[in-house]
């Protein structure tokens, strides 16, 4: 087990943009991540349309420990650690439904929504004096919401999810709360297992650029192109990538269209400007594609339908990278849509985004079986003496651009490791301590 | 949330058609169909596999969700196809230049059995419903995986031949054991 005093300064080397293989493959690395990253951040739970009622509850993994995010009756939620504080067994053992109670299969000690103890079933055998009200299950201390998306963080003492989000919000307004209604999850997530590490894909789609030409040529080869090469490449050339708070990032194609978001349904449109301010409205307008990672491991992608149709619209994905060990993440994967859609638009959104990106997706089948062929190789000291290259970061990483109207630092060119080169010097400050 | 759909059973084609219990004939031909669609799948012989689709195909894969007995059960979509979707599918995975997810190719076995088939009154649709156990082993990944599944299927004879219309496949998984569900059920 790594002792908190020795480890390595050399993760990450900024002067070569080079990185330790060691941190996609060791095992103790990874129980470090646990207590240094996902035991101190906000982690992502679920979106408010997955539990709209009360009652309403799914079970989720923040840091390696089972949760239940249940919607209370007072209309607040609650995060939950899925044990009985009796003997440990699960207290809730399915994926998602509705409950007044959560009463243990085992003995029967019984919690309300908020996971107060209600009753052991044997109150009258405990001692005098014993005060249920200190033996509920355990509550995860800190839980907020912004736009929909749902976190919670096991770190009592973490700045506000406002500060944690930072200028990031700037950004997940223009994914997730543009129209009036703001987004809804289409249905239950993709869940899939794969032996890859989690950072492996965090960095992939905050932001990757480069694997698109190599890893993806299938996608764009079979199915109907919307806007012709010559366009997109320059929808590349006139894109971004933007790092917030130091951390999380984003990924933009731009171009411009003669109509206001023409690769949107028309009635969807007008409601798209609604909540944006003008410089996120002309970023939304014009975005072929974005994919971003919020800091550590909830990812998020928008691309156009292919479709020889402009307005055949867009599917936005949300993906959650849980990990399971250094080798194995789970990976949850919510379909959104705007609330405004059309039943046809949704179904359509839904089912062309699970064709490119879900477990049977055009682009993931391929990445998730490249990824998965990292861990091995890399896991020997002959590797290890020759650390992974993020070396396009290096000639921009103190130069950011001064013509993008978003906050943080934005970069060009779009190819350039930059971004992901930040978010694994943001892993590595969180790791080591350092500044 | 939208819920997701309940499990969508094939539909009488030809209306309130009563159905029937397929005669001996026309069961053992849809047998040999099954049998032969998946030896054309193992060998990747997409081309073949794919004249065997009609062309108004709804091929549409779930995954169940995790629920109480009395809860409603719900389940994830996989992927929701047309014709011109597995097109573009097999476009991908049956040319090695544009695939790393089936190249070097997969080992695919697919076990079919418990069929059952009812027919309609002229014999030229079937509701067929056969169980499917596929064993994969990808080359990136030392250790082969099994899903099991059951698959509801619409057949349809046009021209003399059986043809698919709709499958609906469920798998018996609440998380899928692999990242990569390039293969078709």
């Amino acid at each position: 087990m790594l002792d908190r005093n020795d480890v390595a300064a050399t993760w990450i080397d900024e002067s070569s943009g080079t990185v330790s293989r060691e941190i996609f493959v060791s095992e103790d690395i990874y129980r470090l991540e646990l207590e240094r990253i996902f035991s101190q951040v906000w982690l992502y739970v679920a979106h408010e349309t997955e539990i709209p009622n009360p009652g309403d509850f799914v079970t989720r993994t923040m840091s390696d420990a089972p949760v239940v995010v249940v919607r209370c009756d007072d209309g607040s939620v609650a995060v939950l650690l899925n044990s009985c504080r009796h003997r440990g067994v699960r207290v809730c053992r399915v994926d998602s439904g509705s409950a007044k109670n959560f009463v243990c299969p085992y003995h029967g000690w019984s919690y309300d929504q908020h996971g107060r103890l209600l009753t052991t079933g044997f109150d009258k055998l405990l001692p005098a004096g014993t005060d249920l009200s200190t033996l509920g299950l355990v509550r995860v201390p800190r839980i907020d919401s912004y736009k929909g998306l749902i976190f919670a963080s096991w770190n009592p003492n973490v700045a506000s999810l406002a500060d944690y989000l930072g200028d990031f919000r700037w950004y997940l307004d223009i994914f997730f709360a543009r129209t009036p209604g703001g987004m809804e999850v289409v249905a239950p997530p993709q869940r899939s297992r794969v032996k890859a590490n989690w950072k492996t894909a965090a960095v992939n789609f905050g932001a990757d650029n480069q694997h698109i030409f190599t890893t993806h040529v299938g996608p764009f080869a079979v199915q109907p192109v919307t806007i012709p090469w010559p366009q997109r490449r320059q929808a590349m050339e006139d894109g971004v990538q933007v790092v917030a708070e130091g951390r999380h990032c984003v990924t933009f194609t731009l171009t411009k269209f003669d109509v206001p978001f023409a690769l949107y349904p028309p009635e969807l449109r007008t409601l798209l400007a609604t909540r944006l301010n003008p410089d996120q409205q002309a970023v939304l307008s014009g975005l072929i594609s974005g994919a971003g990672t919020l800091f550590p491991n909830l990812s998020f992608i928008e691309r156009m339908i292919p479709s020889t149709e402009p307005g055949a619209g867009k599917t936005v994905l949300l993906r959650l990278w849980q990990p399971i060990s250094a080798g194995e993440m789970e990976i949850v994967s919510w379909c959104l849509v705007d609330r405004e859609s059309s039943p046809t638009y949704r179904e359509r959104s839904l089912s062309d985004g699970l064709r490119n990106f879900g477990v049977a997706g055009l682009f993931e089948q391929e990445d998730v079986e490249l990824w998965a062929s990292i861990g091995h190789p890399s896991a020997n000291p002959f590797a290890q003496a020759h650390p992974f290259n993020f070396r396009t970061a290096v000639p921009v990483l103190h130069s950011p651009v001064t013509d993008f109207a978003g906050p943080g630092d934005a970069y060009r060119p779009l190819l350039s490791e930059v971004t992901q080169f930040r978010f694994l010097q943001y892993w590595n400050r969180m790791m080591t301590g350092a500044k | 949330m939208i819920e997701s759909a309940p499990v969508r059973r094939v539909e009488d084609p030809a209306g309130s058609e009563p159905w029937v219990r397929a005669a001996e004939p026309d069961y053992v031909e849809i047998r040999e169909f099954l049998f032969a669609e998946a030896e054309q799948l193992d060998a990747r012989h997409y081309d073949q596999w794919l004249a065997r689709l009609a062309p108004e195909i709804e091929y549409r894969v779930v995954a169940r969700v995790v629920r109480s007995a009395s809860a409603e059960p719900r389940e994830f979509l996989v992927l929701d196809d047309r014709q011109v979707d597995i097109k573009a599918r097999i476009d991908q995975i049956s040319n090695p230049k544009l695939t790393f997810a089936e190249n070097p190719p997969p080992f695919t076995r697919r076990f079919v059995s418990n069929i059952r088939a009812q027919s309609n009154s002229t014999a030229d649709a079937f509701n067929v419903e056969s169980y499917l156990l596929t064993y994969r082993k990808d080359a990136a990944v030392e250790t082969p995986y099994l899903i099991s599944a059951v698959r509801r299927d619409l057949l349809v004879r046009t021209a003399g031949a059986l043809r698919l219309r709709k499958r609906h496949v469920q798998l018996d998984q609440s998380v899928i054991a692999s990242g990569n569900l390039a293969s078709f059920f």
